[in-house]
């Protein structure tokens, strides 16, 4: 079906209107989102195949407002924190977004790769290696762009046994760093206690994904079991090769290990995680810094609050204090 | 399946924090224990030991019994719960119930509980309670409440077996005048009560409030002859509502108008004068002066034309008739013989006229009655410029102003004529209609939006007034808006958009804060910078951080990183003339706010929004104004701003 398109892509300029075949077939992207395939008319024959997520149509689409909102903030930020450096192979890519209007959407790059919820069982010796890889740098970047996925799965994360990559998908329940935890609907299995309905607590930090994470290393190890019991993860020796970190990230977020963590003092290798810019945590750092100067003037008997810096600089400590830089393999 | 099923609740402290865990169940389907878990949790959570909690969600009802406690959080260690149809389980048979492990019908019987109405073994010793002195004083601050159209109210409860007595008189006596709105209520309650899903009224009782928001005085004494009538006879009470017709009555208002007929309790043989009112045709003065014992109000400065009011109580009253021309206000003529429930009648959403309307070169202007009862009111006001949203705000947050609970405080609508236009003509076209509502026109006069009674936990009540004047008015500085001379509070709201327009500088905030700055009012204004529709930025940071922060606390250090936050945003965006207030008031916070979560469709004001209205972050400046002016108060409040 032809069609017309008006969008504005993710490194930013203005909306663009561009001609584009819809295919009319709608699949499932997640909980409140519908997808289908649209080919931009970009000169070449079958035009840039992309995939469009929409909220999904009666009750339920107010929320779906929300989880394409989240879809594109992320889409956003994984952008301006690759800038430097290109694009990470290990995170979807949004290719551009119409926020605004009452039928808005998200077009994304193809998604290579089935999800490890059907393939993980087949990842053994190198290809759990290239998986353990693939899924922490793919957590790092997005520790690096300040966002939070919060619905890591094996239904979530894909892998492509054609490159042997690891591509995590659906941004759709994401938020940013310093937001207040919201509950996450779900199975149990992959949603820390922190984020379940009835426990929610706190603000979104790097070591939110960390949880689901680490089970779901457990569950390509395991060959797609649950992990029940953390005394589990020595038996397959998972507890030594991360040099007794995994354990940890089963206490609660604050305690618990960043993706980087796992890297540089678990697995202890030379990494090759990918430069990010950080300048999220910088300028927030500087602005605040800027009003505490004005408040010391209008109020100079003020006292600033312990507690103030907190939730910057723990999370800021917690990842570097140049952020996730270097490299590693 | 049985009509009335039971669940067993067990509290156990887990690393991260409390967590409630079903420990038996008569429920077989899981779904269905599960649901009722979620739905009940949050009330488990705000209940203390001893004590119990009835919730009435319309179809179905919930009983909580809370027991034995060591001290730990929530209060309690277990729970018995029953659940069922509210037809069957209602709140009066369920307080009727011998508690568990108590002989006698109880908590072990499901087949006694789907007997259904048959009184309860504790039945007798409730009704002696609930008609003691001791309950007397609790039971008519319900009642007065409950007659008053209240929805949530929080009573004092340093006794759990009273409060139980009383909630118990007080069902009883609303069932007897035919009122079949649901009743909710905790005899126990701490921390924050959720306020979501019950219909009809709650009813809370907590430890650490001394006191009970006082209603009307008129609605007191109405509560207190119904009182009064059931610690005498409650068979009798039955027989004189049956007689006067009160189980017919439509309406709330509709029972309160056959209540005030009622012959007075005092004398014998009225019971049976059916129809036969005391009100006479001779017209007295306005209760001020008729109640001459009453102590002077202190003075209060009229909003309008701030002229001083010397003394409140004696105004004469003034009601508004939408019969005469096309409307107008006339003066309520009081019969001088009327008992304090009638004269109640006469004066329930009365108004006063300003003194200064004798004077013939001011335009008549009124007040709620009850606007000077309070001591001096607080007075908030919205500046900025045309467009910026502040319509858009001051509707969201009075839809809203409810929310203001979790933040341990009660409110109540000053003038329920004002409020109720307020909602049909803003609130609901917004919040459900999702429309786009017009703005304020240049040429309006300052207006009373719509005023309420706040009060905090034990503290003082105070009436909190909200204006909203047009942004052109503002901006032409040959307009001096009254109230900004005697405005205890200022929003200065923005629009990202006019951020970054060409002129920076806002000419409504600066002529605000030339007034401001230079009125007698021993102190400076507060300052709300709102960084309003903050949906238009929410990719942007720190704005996407915040609009997803939920409701938030109390807690300063938020309210500072915020007001930092959006300062540093200002700051980045050269924008630096908005963060004036911050300055020039003596305290300041900022913020950001979306009162419709998204933008509406198109430029044209008959637009909507098609994402629909799901405001975000507004009731945030309205805390922080209110912890600003000293209606919020306590250690934490009076850090905000500073």
């Amino acid at each position: 079906m032809a069609d017309v398109l008006r969008f504005r892509r993710v490194y930013g300029g203005e909306y663009e209107e561009i001609p584009a075949r819809v295919d009319d077939a709608e699949f499932p992207a997640g909980e409140l989102l519908t997808a289908r395939t649209v080919w931009l008319e970009d000169g070449t024959p079958s035009g840039l195949e992309l995939i469009q997520h929409r909220p999904v149509h009666g009750d339920r689409r107010q929320q779906g407002y929300l989880r394409l909102d989240n879809e594109i903030l992320a889409g956003r930020r994984l952008h301006q924190a690759a800038s430097w450096s290109g694009y990470p192979a290990e995170v979807v890519r949004l290719y551009g977004d119409e926020s605004t209007s009452a039928d808005p959407f998200a077009l994304f790059e193809l998604d290579h790769g089935d999800p490890l919820r059907e393939v993980g069982e087949y990842l053994l010796n190198d290809a759990f290696d290239q998986f353990l890889v693939g899924l922490l740098t793919g957590l790092c970047w997005l520790a690096g762009a300040g966002i939070a996925h919060r619905a890591i799965s094996p239904d979530t994360v894909l892998w492509d046994s054609d490159t042997g990559k690891v591509r995590i998908a659906d941004f759709s329940r994401s938020a940013p760093f310093g937001s207040a935890r919201t509950p996450v609907a779900g199975s149990w299995a992959w949603v820390p206690r922190e984020a379940r309905p009835e426990t929610c607590y706190g603000l979104v930090g790097p070591t939110d994904d960390m949880w689901a994470a680490a089970r779901l290393i457990y569950f390509v190890r395991s060959r797609g079991k649950d992990l029940e019991d953390k005394g589990k993860l020595g038996e397959l020796g998972l507890s030594q090769m991360f040099n007794g970190l995994l354990e940890k990230i089963f206490g609660p977020p604050e305690d618990r290990p960043t993706a980087r963590d796992l890297v540089e003092h678990g697995l202890r290798r030379h990494h090759i995680l990918p430069s990010l810019q950080d300048d999220g945590d910088k300028r927030l750092i500087q602005g605040r810094t800027s009003f505490l100067k004005t408040r010391a003037r209008v109020h100079p008997d003020a006292p600033l609050p312990p507690d103030f810096w907190d939730d910057v600089i723990w999370a800021r400590d917690r990842r570097g204090a140049g952020g996730p830089q270097g490299g590693a393999g | 399946m049985n009509a009335i099923d039971q669940i067993t609740y067990r509290a156990r402290a887990g690393a991260d924090g409390i967590v409630i865990i079903q420990t038996d169940t008569t429920i077989r389907d899981h779904q269905r224990a599960a649901r009722w878990q979620r739905r009940l949790e949050p009330w488990l959570r705000a209940g203390r030991c001893p004590g119990c909690a009835y919730l009435d969600f319309g179809q179905e009802a919930a009983f909580i019994r809370f027991l034995a406690t060591t001290g730990k959080r929530p209060g309690w260690e277990s729970v018995v719960v029953l659940a069922g149809q509210s037809a069957e389980l209602t709140g009066t048979y369920a307080l009727e119930l011998a508690e568990p492990g108590e002989p006698g019908t109880g908590y072990g019987d499901i087949r006694i509980l789907r007997e259904g109405k048959r009184p309860g073994l504790r039945r007798g010793n409730l009704e002696t309670r609930a008609r003691s002195v001791d309950a007397s004083a609790a039971l008519i601050a319900a009642l007065a409440h409950g007659l008053q159209g209240a929805r949530r109210v929080i009573m004092p409860g340093p006794n759990p077996g009273l409060a139980e007595a009383v909630t118990w008189g007080f069902i009883t006596i609303r069932r007897m005048l035919g009122d079949i709105r649901p009743v909710s209520f905790l005899t126990s309650a701490s921390g924050n009560i959720p306020d979501t899903d019950v219909p009809g009224i709650l009813m809370s009782f907590r430890a650490d409030v001394l006191t009970a928001l006082p209603p009307d005085q008129g609605f007191i004494a109405l509560a207190a002859d119904l009182a009064g009538r059931f610690a005498d006879d409650p068979g009798g009470l039955r027989q004189i509502l049956d007689d006067y017709g009160l189980p017919a009555a439509p309406d709330n208002s509709g029972r309160i108008r056959q209540l005030l007929t009622l012959p007075p309790r005092s004398q014998p043989g009225n019971a049976s004068r059916k129809g036969t009112a005391t009100v006479t045709t001779s017209f007295g003065g306005p209760a001020g002066r008729v109640e001459s014992a009453a102590p002077a109000t202190p003075t209060v400065m009229c909003p309008i034309c701030l002229g001083d009011i010397a003394d409140w109580s004696a105004l004469e009253y003034w009601r508004w008739d939408a019969t005469v021309g096309e409307g107008d206000y006339v003066r309520i003529d009081i019969p001088s013989d009327l008992n304090p429930t009638q004269r109640a009648r006469f004066t329930h959403g009365a108004y006063v006229r300003c003194p200064a309307s004798t004077d013939m070169t001011t335009v008549a202007h009124y007040l709620p009655a009850r606007y000077g009862r309070f001591g001096d009111p607080v007075l908030l006001g919205f500046v900025g410029l045309t467009q910026s949203g502040k319509t858009h705000l001051l509707a969201s947050m009075i839809g809203e102003i409810n929310g203001l609970s979790g933040y341990g405080m009660n409110v109540t609508e000053l003038d329920r004529a004002t409020h109720h236009a307020f909602l049909e003509k803003s609130v609901k076209p917004l919040i459900a209609g999702n429309k786009v509502l017009p703005g304020t026109p240049d040429d309006a006069s300052t207006t009373l939006t719509d005023a309420f009674i706040v009060r905090q936990a034990n503290g003082l009540e105070r009436v909190v007034a909200l204006f909203d004047v047009s942004g052109g008015d503002l901006a032409r500085r040959d307009s001096t808006k009254e109230f900004l001379w005697i405005a205890d509070g200022l929003f200065f709201v923005i629009d990202p958009d006019h951020i970054n327009a060409s002129k920076v500088g806002d000419d409504t905030f600066s002529n605000v804060l030339d007034i401001v700055s230079h009125r007698p009012k021993e102190e400076s204004a507060a300052a709300a910078i709102v960084l309003n529709k903050a949906d238009k930025a929410r990719f942007e940071e720190p704005i996407a951080r915040w609009l997803r922060a939920g409701n938030g606390t109390l807690d300063p250090t938020e309210f500072l990183r915020e007001s930092a936050d959006v300062y540093a945003y200002l700051e980045e965006h050269q924008a630096m003339e908005l963060t004036k207030p911050y300055q020039a008031c003596r305290k300041a916070t900022l913020h950001v706010a979306s009162p419709t979560g998204s933008a509406q469709e198109g430029v044209e004001k008959a637009s909507k929004y098609p994402r629909g209205v799901t405001p975000m972050r507004v009731l945030r400046p309205l805390v922080a104004m209110l912890a600003m002016t000293g209606v919020l108060t306590g250690p934490q409040a009076n850090q905000i701003g500073v």
